[in-house]
């Protein structure tokens, strides 16, 4: 097992961690809410490298939804919402491409790619994300504006928390 | 949108997108109380509505067999009546039992498929035919009287000469003095017709009843036409002006029947003899 596996082997662990340890008590804890709540766990899935195939992908963030899923109670809905985001990853980078395009050698972090790619890319991955998680949640199509709602308060808690643990640990893969 | 359309051309992470979805999909509907709710609910009242066409489809087969019996019954009733019966003894004082009763009138029931009481001569097409058993010159009625007359067929459908029609020519009988004439509509007003030739030496009343008479060879006697709404003796005339309001809505006619007149033929012939001895 080479030196990058194991960075992104303890990545998973940390994060989800957070998530479930820490922010997962904006949903069942003593300040719950639908609106007051962060994911920070499919931080773990951006970082996963360039190179990886979307097919590898998949998979890995069917097994972290899943994960994830058995201890909000939502079978199925983050699993989804991972494999739709690692679907469309690779679609998403192509669309922020930095000018010098991508090494496959560099982690996606703001250290190698600037911090203004690296709000672009979680944002647009996170908009992508959180809407088809909305979506699950309600499960009513129709009810587009209860699933924008839900999907954009996810966002700024999300982001505030994926931007600091990047500003602390600041990693390079 | 190159790279999308990269990524759809891969069968396998399309392939593997989908069959991922597709669990997802399943643990969520299975294993989530409100996602199941709404999409089992979806499915179901998508089932319920077919299960409930489908007994309206069943209903309505129903309804349309047990209508068939009930119109069964009332063409039997019909033709059982004494005015579908010719009287085959020679002499009164044999037995009126049932083999001296000679079936005359037959009824075949039709759905009228257009009708018009608009037009200066009106017609209906009935939707039966050459094929079950119905000919020009065979009377048509309703469950309220007398409608009109079959003139022409083909093999599924015929066309009745309706009675607000200039040819139409109907005896009739004013059943309470006996006194036979022929209706004919002139009022272009689709419950109104004449009745002619009622000498005036009779004395009318408002609301006597009008049969179909014995002296029609199309009709049985005695079936309801209508009742007299209007008479008058015009100075210098021998017979009445009668108006006649119509038993049955001519409007909204739907049922029908057809009468065969068995001896139609027979009577034709012996009236055409007749002249020439």
């Amino acid at each position: 097992m080479n030196n990058s596996a194991i960075i992104h082997i303890v990545r998973f662990i940390l994060l989800v961690a957070i998530q479930l340890l820490f922010l997962r008590q904006f949903y069942y804890g003593p300040v719950a809410g639908v609106y007051l709540r962060g994911f920070i766990y499919p931080l773990f899935l951006l970082l996963l490298p360039y190179r990886l195939t979307a097919e590898v992908g998949m998979l890995i963030a069917f097994g972290t939804g899943l994960f994830i899923d058995l201890f909000y109670d939502t079978f199925g809905i983050h699993a989804s919402a991972s494999v739709t985001l690692m679907a469309l990853r690779g679609f998403i980078l192509e669309r922020i491409q930095p000018k010098g395009g991508y090494n496959l050698n560099k982690g996606l972090t703001p250290e190698n790619y600037g911090w203004t790619w690296f709000f672009r890319y979680v944002l647009f991955a996170y908009i992508v994300y959180a809407l088809w998680l909305s979506a699950l949640e309600v499960f009513q199509l129709w009810k587009v504006g209860t699933i924008a709602l839900r999907a954009l308060f996810i966002l700024p808690i999300s982001l505030f928390f994926i931007f600091i643990s990047i500003r602390i640990t600041n990693p390079r893969n | 949108m190159s790279s999308l359309r990269d990524l759809l051309n891969r069968p396998g992470v399309v392939g593997l997108f989908l069959i991922l979805q597709t669990i997802c999909l399943l643990t969520i509907v299975y294993a989530n109380e409100r996602q199941g709710k709404i999409f089992f609910g979806a499915t179901n009242s998508l089932a319920g509505r077919f299960n409930e066409s489908r007994s309206n489809l069943v209903s309505r087969l129903e309804y349309k067999e047990r209508y068939d019996s009930l119109q069964r019954a009332y063409i039997d009733l019909l033709e059982r009546q004494a005015n579908a019966f010719y009287d085959d003894r020679a002499t009164i004082d044999s037995l009126l039992g049932d083999s001296a009763l000679q079936q005359k009138y037959e009824y075949y029931p039709a759905q009228v498929i257009k009708n018009s009481v608009t037009q200066k001569d009106n017609y209906l097409i009935i939707n039966k035919g050459r094929r079950h058993h119905i000919e020009p010159h065979m009377g048509v009625i309703s469950q309220d009287g007398v409608v009109g007359v079959v003139v022409a067929t083909n093999s599924h459908y015929s066309r009745v000469l309706s009675l607000l029609h200039n040819r139409s020519r109907v005896t009739v009988r004013l059943k309470r003095i006996g006194a036979d004439g022929a209706l004919i509509w002139k009022s272009r007003s689709p419950n109104l017709v004449s009745l002619e030739g009622i000498p005036g030496h009779y004395q009318l009343a408002l609301g006597d009843t009008v049969v179909t008479s014995t002296a029609s060879r199309i009709f049985p006697p005695n079936i309801l036409v209508g009742t007299v709404k209007e008479f008058n003796l015009p100075t210098g005339s021998s017979t009445y002006n009668v108006i006649v309001e119509l038993q049955s809505d001519m409007r909204r006619l739907k049922e029908v029947y057809v009468v065969k007149n068995r001896h139609q033929s027979l009577i034709e012939e012996i009236e055409s003899s007749d002249l020439e001895q």
